[in-house]
């Protein structure tokens, strides 16, 4: 079986990770721009964050057979800094056009504030202007407020709602986001989101069109296999292997797909690890054997 | 900016009673050398780094009485002796400068330190700032992800439910649920209690018990059933038996 997660920020994570998540069948990743845990103070740091996530992360993931993509934006959190909000969503542009990035995000409200719905509002029409699909986080707090405003949001800038996934969802919230055209994400992710059973109790009451799954894995304690995991709790229940691929390897992609720079046909083309290349003279080995698959 | 000032120079004359050799003659040494500073008008760049410099300084020399806290109706919550002198550095500075130029130097003060310094800083603003002038970056500061430095904003201090806006205060309550927090512990809580305070502490209180999921026992204490929308009152129901019972006492 193969899966993709359309959400897991890789740069936090272990190389160990990445040979985990290929033995599981994880095939490729998306990785969100977010936030590091702390507040950054300087557009340099984020630029230097954008560029290794097109950059050495890209290779990193090709070093174990993983095919890398990412969205970029400014998220949520770091959006109330209005002096340097402003500074990076000046940049932003010239990364929207760069090989690899799939959608605008992560963005969306942290703590619904003024601040936070200018600048989810100007990158979704940022997202409008590339032609790219967004995906959009649902606060942590007040997250029937925040996934409402998130829709008012959306039709707000005229955003077609086919070109958004709704992201973090939960019993609550899900049925909001039914009621629209938007995708549906789901992050099963220890203790603060999901978790697989109520993943599959939820693909059970609502189907599985549209829905996506992903770990949403990052510096926090998670777990990047929880999309294989998912898988396993499904067929237990006793969808087909048909609805598992639907759900966690064709649907994520498809909605990606829109922006015309990821395809199901090119992740399903497997990389042919070669652990010898080098990225700007680095390597991800530190005197392994290098694996190198012909 | 206007500070507390009666309030901190018994605060200052308490420290100068209590602290014993060498700690007292470093803190002396170092509110002259601030003193100084101030006279000769040295940039409030400089001074922020002075402040830091001592801070650290602090923190070193109470290294071996750290352990020890003070609780006393003078500072109206427990706190270290480091977290004393680190306050009373600022003050000391703060007082130097023209009131229009504090705030600057507060935020400064903040960039520069660490979370241990910071949390000293937040524990005393309502002494450091009477009117609410650094509102935006208290607010700012409460989407840290260090629980301990949000607690110090978020419990045992009365300064946020005196300036934040009734959103801001909303987001720092359900924050403190989410870190698993007492709220009891927050004080002003009953006199910024809204009835949208209690919808989404309720809706909270329903995600945790659909996940099933635990929830701080304190949770209740925000939500007054008569404030819940029929929606709600409906979800009621779905919700475990415990969590009705609870209700229906308040």
């Amino acid at each position: 079986m193969r899966y993709f997660d359309p959400h897991i920020h890789m740069i936090s994570r272990t190389t160990d990770d990445y040979e985990h998540m290929r033995d599981a069948g994880i095939v490729g990743v998306i990785e969100p721009a977010f936030w590091q845990g702390q507040a950054r103070t300087h557009l340099g740091t984020f630029i230097d964050y954008f560029d290794a996530l097109i950059g050495w992360e890209r290779f990193r993931a090709s070093q174990f057979g993983i095919h890398h993509f990412c969205t970029m934006g400014l998220n949520p959190k770091e959006a109330n800094d209005p002096e340097l909000a402003e500074e990076v969503l000046a940049i932003l542009p010239r990364y929207l056009q760069k090989e690899g990035v799939v959608a605008v995000g992560e963005i969306g409200y942290d703590d619904i504030t003024a601040q936070e719905h200018h600048v989810l509002c100007c990158q979704l029409e940022m997202a409008k202007t590339h032609g790219l699909p967004v995906l959009i986080h649902t606060p942590h707090r007040d997250k029937i407020g925040g996934t409402k405003r998130t829709i008012e949001a959306i039709r707000e800038v005229g955003m077609t709602e086919s070109m958004v996934v709704i992201d973090h969802l939960n019993e609550l919230t899900l049925p909001l986001v039914m009621e629209t055209d938007c995708w549906r994400g789901h992050s099963v992710y220890p203790n603060t989101k999901m978790s697989e059973s109520r993943m599959v109790a939820l693909l059970t009451e609502y189907g599985t069109e549209k829905m996506i799954v992903n770990s949403a894995a990052d510096w926090g304690k998670s777990d990047p296999l929880k999309v294989p995991k998912t898988g396993n709790k499904m067929r237990e229940a006793g969808f087909s292997d048909a609805d598992i691929t639907q759900v966690l390897f064709n649907n994520p992609i498809d909605f990606f797909a829109q922006s015309g720079r990821i395809s199901k046909e090119e992740v399903n083309r497997p990389i042919k690890v070669d652990q010898t290349q080098l990225w700007q003279e680095n390597s991800a080995l530190r005197g392994q054997s290098p694996v190198i698959e012909r | 900016m206007r500070l507390n000032e009666a309030l901190i120079s018994r605060q200052v004359a308490w420290l100068l009673k209590w602290l014993e050799e060498p700690i007292l003659k470093w803190f002396e040494s170092a509110l002259h050398q601030l003193s100084l500073g101030g006279e000769r008008q040295v940039s409030i760049d400089k001074l922020a780094i002075e402040w830091a410099n001592l801070s650290a300084q602090a923190g070193r020399q109470c290294a071996d009485i750290e352990a020890s806290v003070v609780f006393v109706s003078l500072f109206d919550r427990s706190l270290s002796i480091t977290e004393l002198i680190r306050q009373q550095l600022l003050c000391h500075t703060l007082l130097l400068l023209d009131v229009s130029l504090r705030y600057r130097l507060f935020k400064l003060c903040l960039r520069y330190a660490d979370d241990s310094e910071k949390q000293a800083l937040v524990k005393g603003l309502d002494f450091l700032d009477m009117e609410g002038v650094c509102q935006p970056v208290i607010v700012d500061l409460c989407r840290t992800n260090n629980t301990e430095l949000f607690a110090s904003i978020a419990l045992f201090n009365a300064w946020p439910a005196k300036h934040f806006s009734d959103v801001e205060f909303e987001q720092m309550l359900l924050k403190a649920l989410f870190s698993h927090f007492n709220i009891t512990s927050i004080l002003g809580l009953k006199q910024r209690h809204t009835q949208r305070l209690s919808q989404l502490t309720f809706d909270y209180l329903s995600e945790r018990a659909l996940a099933a999921r635990d929830w701080p026992m304190s949770i209740y204490s925000a939500i007054e059933r008569r404030h819940l929308t029929r929606e709600q009152i409906e979800r009621l129901v779905c919700l475990p038996p415990q969590v009705q019972a609870s209700l229906s006492l308040h």
